[in-house]
């Protein structure tokens, strides 16, 4: 039947070239189009199952809050400046569309106009605008009337004293003895990461507060906006998403389309972010966007990109190693074209069978290409054989379809049937990934069979015409080869014992392979998303990929956030919890905010301050100094590294005071025994402290001081004591001089130094503190607002982000803290918001669900794989003992593949780790085709076998392996980790199949070695 | 018949009679634990929230089996100076920074908070006798932890104890009474597990060079290693004053 068939393909090939050529051209005209149509998505929801819950919730958080996906703004510059241009930006947002029409560049007004034009033929959904929501700062006014409702009763215990008393200098004694008792007794009080945060906040209003302080007391002229200011950053704090050391602030935008919706992704992102770098040069700002909605933009241009560019190289690249190999040019070049119409009759069946290609199969053209060029290396040398035995072209086409035509079709089936098995997956992207290409390779197969010898017959009749002779193929048998086969077939004893230790050793190898699992790794290098996530990781102790929850009820949502708060691997939780807190705590919290509201009420302000009021000032300015100085050193011991960070703004860096003590301690203690290792210790210091110093004198002041105390180190026990305690006075004295920059200070450190200085006067301390007060004690009477808050009373930014549009779901947004991409952090956030609840999505718990199934998927599909093939061996050799045979070399050369990876320190990632089963189905062709020739050719012809079919073996995985190996070229990384372990696995069992197999065949037929 | 019954019955009452009580095993264990006095240097290592991992190195003295505890930092040099004293078993806690030469008291509910942002709460580093007083323990038997025999010893905590713990489960060695593995449980759930690594026998103490405490809720980690300890260095109560804290 399959001979009759292959028969007749080359017969219709020889006798109706003409009719086979149009047929040929009508169906890869219908494919093509078909293929023009397909779609890529990069989103990593398209490789989760359909029916999970996970992708339900997705659609559900879509449908209800109108996107889920926020996309950041992140801002790099000096804070006024990122202040002013987060207010001339925000505004325009979400009317993008009015500067897209007025202002953007032609590229994005085309491809906005391209999206309408999509909207309007109904292939796409878009809501009219891109983004609705803006967010870069606390809602203010709400908080200014009932910021005290939204603090807990033990905080406004312990924070009661800085409600008590409006008057300035009353006012700093009473935040020390706040410090004191929140903070300084209670270490544990910055011990989370929430608590942290909160500490930060704290430090964050004392410096906003000290900065107005020192420009209302110190400043040219007084004006009493700074006294006002000064009272704000008290009462209500920094109310802007900026970073500790307030170098970066945070612009959230919410897009009104979906991430899986990418005809919206590409022009919505592209059009924000040149709105946000054209505006951001008149501010001398730094700009640009990050989020998952960016990050899948960036991932779509480098795939598509990707995927025409690398299957072009793929095909030059085959195509090259032909030449080279057959040294032909014609027959090679119909085999390309052969190929190129074989991938655009598959990509059109893609198309009609998935619509839009995942980033898993966005690169199956390449795997094609690598494939598919197998079947027709083995047609055209067959066929280029007979020619040159001066058989007719319409006959050696057919005998050549008939001889190499079954090998061809065995080898495509057991391979495509290999990648199908990955189609049990439950995971989409595994599923869509074996469908594709299983699909793929019989497509290719079937149009190799039907236009490969129309093409052959063509190019016959051509060169007849210009009376050209075909190029006679050149001889490549591989000789070294067949030697090399014989020897291992007659020594199998010596052979085995080596293969069998080398097996030993790759399997030990195995064990030392790694997963990695930072998913970053597999995206586009340099990419500036990526960067700027880095730098909001750093900065805030944050990822920008955050996981959304969905609560039934406001108690549900009140109970989710409670437990979220003490989840250590949750950073930063959004609710609206934060501004509605539930009613038994509001009235827990109304008695404590009516006595606040009463002292208040009945304090009084100060007008006449005296010399020991401005004495009592500056005990209690060195007193908070030493408070947070405290503070610093405890977060340092306790790791809380971004309160110790904001400390250093304030009390400068403790690197140097360090050093400064150390200095002075030896001082009075020159021959100390441990003099030396502390010199080292200040050198060590100094150098960590001159770490962070941008401004180049001052920095080299620092490193000529280390220069000079390094020497001092190395002579010390030289010197005699009065020498010691000489040296060491200078370098302390010129470290004093250094620790007075005040870019070394912190800047309450300076301020207090200023005052010392040059006194304030007191008619002008009498004023601010009058304006101070005034203004203070205003804030705090409305502060301390006693009325419950209602959902009603809520503005409208913050009842859109968190309450769904009927009203009847809570949205939480969950932070993750730290590289949410490393697996422990990673796995940790999973398990901990899993515990809190399934209803959740977002790109974190969605990868670690996928890692889950994709290993599963993978294994699943192995096994069937190698059973697949067993039964298929089975039915073609028809022997139990010959089919264990033909798989020996895959299964040692599998061994091998992860042995060589683990030796070259290739690692396992989420998309390489599809390459194993994918190996199973392609390294199995190697020992089939050469037991196949061995069965045919007999027992004592191992050599010829060799030379021969281990010439087509070797030069079919040479191309595979070089159209895989393409793929490192891939800008989206994760495609070259899979170009990378699938080019180490088709070699590995190329190896194994020329190294192993010729033994274990001289182990079957020990006696007939014997014999000889 | 008769004769053979009484025998076995005196038989096993002699053999089986010396069964240890939770009391008398968890009395042992904090005999075992706690020395009459001792200097030590300690490394610590935690994670910082940013995920660095940072090492501190202090001294640490001792006295009363552990009823007074002094710790002085060395490294890193930024908080060299900086120290901790706890009397009464971590009853009462001062604290000394270096840098503003002050000294602070602690609140006293700071005994079950974290000591420096470790896993360890001061109550874990400064129990000394104290677990007499606040749990009933309760012998399950022997098991076998890492390859060693181990009393299995279930301590609750009795009425009105002010403890930080809902349930502690001790495992300590058949051999000398010193613990290998301790469970601690709060709410009924466990929270955190120490476990207590390079037992030696250093002047006749067994110790433990290594200690990791791993709060298996929070999926973080401390540990606390030996580099030198000395026992029997003559301190008293006397030793742990203000001015000492601020040498």
């Amino acid at each position: 039947m399959r001979e009759k068939f292959l028969d007749l393909l080359g017969k219709w090939a020889g006798e109706r070239t003409y009719w086979m050529l149009g047929i040929i051209i009508v169906i890869t005209i219908v494919t093509g189009s078909l293929a023009s149509q397909l779609k890529i998505n990069m989103d990593m929801s398209m490789l989760l199952p359909k029916d999970s819950p996970m992708t339900k919730e997705i659609d559900r958080i879509f449908e209800e809050f109108n996107g889920a996906n926020s996309v950041f703004i992140v801002v790099q510059g000096e804070q006024e400046k990122m202040i002013e241009y987060a207010q001339e930006i925000a505004p325009k947002i979400p009317h993008l569309e009015s500067w897209i029409k007025n202002y953007a560049s032609e590229k994005i007004k085309s491809q906005h106009k391209a999206l309408l034009k999509k909207h309007r033929a109904g292939e796409t959904k878009y809501a009219g605008q891109y983004y609705d929501l803006v967010d870069y700062k606390m809602p203010v006014d709400f908080l200014k009337n009932h910021a005290l409702m939204l603090q807990k009763v033990s905080d406004l215990k312990n924070f009661e004293g800085i409600y008590k008393d409006p008057n300035f200098i009353e006012l700093i004694r009473n935040i020390n003895n706040s410090m004191e008792k929140e903070y300084i007794q209670s270490e544990e009080k910055i011990s989370t990461t929430e608590r942290e945060r909160s500490a930060v906040q704290y430090l964050d209003g004392i410096e906003t507060w000290v900065d107005n302080v020192n420009q209302g007391l110190t400043g040219k002229q007084y004006n009493a906006e700074q006294a006002y200011n000064a009272a704000d950053a008290i009462a209500i704090g920094n109310p802007y998403l900026t970073s500790p050391d307030r170098a970066m602030l945070l612009i959230t935008v919410e897009p009104t389309f979906s991430m899986m919706n990418m005809n919206c992704v590409m022009p919505g992102v592209n059009a924000l972010e040149e709105l946000v770098k054209t505006e951001a040069k008149s501010y001398d700002i730094k700009a640009g966007l990050a989020g998952a909605p960016v990050l899948s933009r960036d991932e779509m241009v480098a795939a598509t990109e990707d995927s025409f560019a690398l299957t072009m190289l793929a095909l030059v690249a085959v195509f090259i190693l032909f030449i080279i190999t057959f040294r032909m040019f014609s027959s090679p070049f119909l085999a390309i074209i052969n190929l190129m119409i074989g991938i655009v009759w598959s990509l059109g069946i893609s198309y009609l069978l998935v619509h839009v290609l995942n980033m898993l199969t966005a690169m199956c053209s390449v795997i094609l290409v690598g494939l598919g060029i197998d079947f027709s290396i083995h047609i055209i040398s067959l066929f280029s054989e007979k020619i040159n035995l001066g058989v007719k072209p319409e006959k050696a086409i057919r005998e050549t379809m008939q001889k190499a035509g079954t090998g061809i079709i065995t080898g495509g089936i057991t391979t495509a049937a290999a990648f199908l098995t990955l189609s049990i997956g439950r995971s989409a992207g595994m599923r869509e990934f074996g469908l594709i290409s299983g699909s793929g390779l019989l497509i290719i197969l079937i149009s190799t069979l039907i236009t490969l010898p129309t093409l052959l017959i063509l190019k016959e009749r051509i060169f007849k015409k210009f009376k050209k002779k075909s190029t006679k193929p050149y001889d490549v048998t591989y000789n070294s080869i067949g030697t090399l086969a014989q020897f291992s077939f007659d020594k199998w004893k010596f052979s085995l014992i080596a293969m069998i230790i080398v097996t030993i050793g790759m399997g030990f190898m195995i064990t030392k392979v790694q997963f990695d699992y930072n998913y970053l790794n597999m995206e586009p290098k340099g990419l500036e998303s990526i960067e700027l996530n880095n730098k909001i990781i750093d900065k805030f102790n944050m990822s920008s990929d955050a996981t959304k929850m969905t609560a039934s009820s406001l108690e549900e949502c009140y109970q989710y956030t409670e437990e979220a708060r003490d989840k250590s691997s949750i950073s930063y939780i959004e609710s609206i919890s934060d501004y509605l807190p539930p009613r038994e705590k509001q009235k827990r919290r109304q008695a404590k905010i009516n006595e606040i509201h009463q002292t208040m009420q009945n304090s009084k302000i100060r007008i006449d301050y005296g010399k020991n009021d401005y004495n009592e000032m500056i005990n209690q300015l060195y007193r908070l100094e030493a408070n947070i100085i405290e503070m610093q050193d405890m977060a340092f011991i306790g790791g809380q590294d971004m309160v110790d960070e904001k400390a250093t703004r304030l009390v400068g860096d403790p690197n140097i005071a360090r050093s400064r003590i150390s200095l002075e301690d030896l001082i009075y203690a020159p021959e100390a025994e441990n003099a030396n290792a502390r010199l080292r210790e200040t050198i060590k210091m100094l150098k960590k402290a001159n770490q962070d110093i941008q401004e180049d004198t001052l920095s080299s002041s620092l490193h000529t001081l280390q220069d000079s105390i390094a020497l001092l180190s190395q002579n010390y026990n030289r010197f005699a004591t009065d020498l010691k305690k000489q040296k060491l006075n200078k370098f302390y004295q010129s470290l004093l001089e250094i620790v007075d920059n005040k870019m070394l200070k912190g800047r309450l450190s300076a301020f207090i130094d200023k005052i010392n200085n040059n006194p304030v006067d007191l008619a002008r301390l009498e004023n601010f503190s009058n304006d101070f007060s005034t203004k203070y004690k205003g804030l705090v009477l409305n502060l301390a607002d006693t009325s419950k808050i209602q959902l009603s009373m809520l503005p409208e930014k913050i009842t859109s982000k968190y309450v769904s549009n009927d009203g009847s779901l809570y949205l939480l947004t969950l932070y993750p803290k730290g590289n949410i991409w490393d697996l422990r952090n990673l796995e940790t956030f999973y398990q901990q918001t899993n515990e809190i609840s399934h209803r959740m999505a977002g790109t974190p718990p969605m990868f670690y669900y996928l890692i889950d199934i994709i290993g599963k998927d993978g294994r699943r599909a192995a096994i069937l794989t190698v059973i697949l093939v067993f039964i298929f061996l089975l039915i073609d050799f028809k022997s139990p003992l010959k089919s264990l045979i033909a798989m020996i070399p895959l299964v040692t050369g599998f061994l091998w593949m992860l042995g060589l990876m683990a030796l070259f320190g290739v690692k396992l990632t989420l998309v390489n780790i599809m390459g194993l089963p994918l190996i199973l189905g392609i390294g199995i062709d190697d020992g089939v085709h050469i037991l196949h020739r061995y069965q045919i050719e007999g027992k004592t012809a191992l050599h010829k076998v060799y030379s021969s079919t281990g010439k087509a073996v070797i030069i079919t995985s040479f191309t595979t392996m070089i159209s895989f190996g393409s793929l490192v070229f891939a800008t989206y990384r994760g495609y070259g980790s899979l170009g990378i372990a699938l080019f180490i696995g088709v070699g590995a069992c190329l190896l194994t199949t020329i190294l192993i197999l010729p033994s274990i065949l001289g182990l079957k037929n020990r006696n007939l070695n014997e014999k000889n | 018949m008769r004769k053979l019954l009484i025998i076995s019955i005196v038989l096993s009452t002699f053999l089986y009679g010396e069964k240890m009580t939770g009391k008398r095993l968890l009395d042992k264990a904090i005999d075992v634990m706690n020395p009459e006095d001792s200097k030590a240097t300690l490394i610590q290592t935690i994670q910082t929230t940013t995920g660095e991992t940072r090492t501190l190195k202090y001294e640490s003295y001792s006295a009363e089996e552990g009823k007074y505890t002094l710790m002085r930092y060395q490294e890193p040099a930024r908080v060299r100076g900086n120290a901790l004293m706890m009397k009464n078993y971590a009853n009462d806690i001062w604290m000394y920074n270096r840098r503003t030469r002050r000294v602070r008291k602690l609140a006293s509910h700071a005994k079950r908070q974290n000591f420096e942002g470790s896993d360890f709460t001061y109550e874990d580093m400064g129990t000394g006798d104290s677990w007499k007083e606040d749990y009933d323990p309760e012998n399950q038997g022997k098991e076998t932890i890492d390859n060693t025999e181990c009393y299995h010893l279930s301590c609750t905590p009795k009425e009105n104890a002010d403890v930080a713990y809902s349930k502690m489960v001790v495992w300590l060695r058949t051999s000398d009474y010193y613990p290998v593995l301790i469970d601690y449980y709060k709410d009924g759930k466990l929270f955190k597990k120490l476990l207590i690594k390079n037992i030696e026998n250093i002047e006749g103490h067994p110790t433990a060079r290594k200690m990791v405490m791993k709060n298996v809720q929070e999926n973080s980690q401390t540990i606390m290693e030996y580099e030198d300890i000395t026992y029997n260095v003559d301190l008293d109560k006397s030793y742990f004053t203000e001015r000492r804290l601020r040498r």
